[in-house]
């Protein structure tokens, strides 16, 4: 887990079941070796975003790959693309996307708990606001504790 | 509005019960966005039609779950409507694919890494 303000967010950790880095290419390159994909070593960085409070990557292939922030590997077993570059909001953006995403709803109960943690890279924290503003509007407007 | 749908990452495993919550988050975030396209991967989709006259089984590394007013897909030819977490009905465009009509079918999603 990621640890942003009081949310714990996913990473490749709890995505994929893997302990550690090495742990994640190995399951990468036995991946690909079992479904006859060939690894495709990116170079430019994948730039990281948030998805239903999991961090991750989306891939060009329209899968996505897990990540983590202590690692420098990421790859997307939709299409064996990976990348050892990564590119993440610094720290202090991402406090402040946490203080605008963890007002939204959530539901610890579930297996997925934060359907609505989601920032994509670009979106800003104004865009972030007005989305809270909408969520909100619309589960008011349904009967829906806002 | 473009409130984020769930992305499967491709090696995730998709429980049913995951599944379901999923679904039931969609639901509640196509009230506010009208429409979204979700991808989950490698479904498998096993089950013998209510006759008991024909078997039927599909699977796809891309199933695409679109949400327009009820819960259906297309898998493998197959066109879904989940019932509950661990059933989904499952029709053929061709009645004769399936000995004819509705398929009530179970539905494993597969973890790649076997």
């Amino acid at each position: 887990m990621m640890r942003l303000g009081q949310t714990d967010v996913q990473t490749a950790q709890e995505i994929l079941r893997v302990a550690s880095e090495p742990h994640y290419r190995d399951l990468f390159t036995r991946h690909l070796a079992k479904k006859g994909l060939q690894p495709k070593p990116q170079t430019d960085p994948l730039v990281g975003a948030l998805n239903h409070g999991r961090l991750m990557a989306r891939c060009v292939c329209r899968g996505a790959a897990a990540l983590h922030p202590g690692w420098n590997f990421a790859g997307c077993l939709g299409c064996g693309r990976s990348w050892t570059s990564i590119v993440l909001p610094t720290a202090e953006q991402l406090d402040a996307i946490d203080l605008v995403l963890s007002v939204r709803p959530s539901y610890p109960e579930r297996v997925v708990p934060r359907p609505f943690y989601s920032w994509t890279p670009g979106e800003s924290l104004a865009d972030l606001v007005r989305e809270n503003w909408r969520i909100t509007e619309s589960r008011r407007s349904r009967g829906m504790e806002a | 509005m473009a409130v984020t749908a769930y992305v499967w990452v491709p090696g995730e495993t998709i429980t049913a019960a995951k599944l379901n919550t999923i679904s039931d988050d969609l639901l509640e975030l196509d009230a506010v966005a009208g429409f979204h396209d979700t991808q989950f991967g490698s479904i498998t989709i096993t089950g013998t039609n209510t006759t008991g006259d024909a078997t039927v089984s599909a699977m796809s590394d891309r199933a695409w779950i679109n949400y327009m007013g009820e819960r259906v897909t297309d898998v493998g030819g197959l066109r879904l409507s989940k019932v509950n977490a661990t059933t989904v009905r499952a029709t053929r465009q061709s009645a004769a694919d399936v000995g004819g009509g509705v398929v009530v079918c179970n539905f494993s999603i597969v973890d790649p890494r076997g």
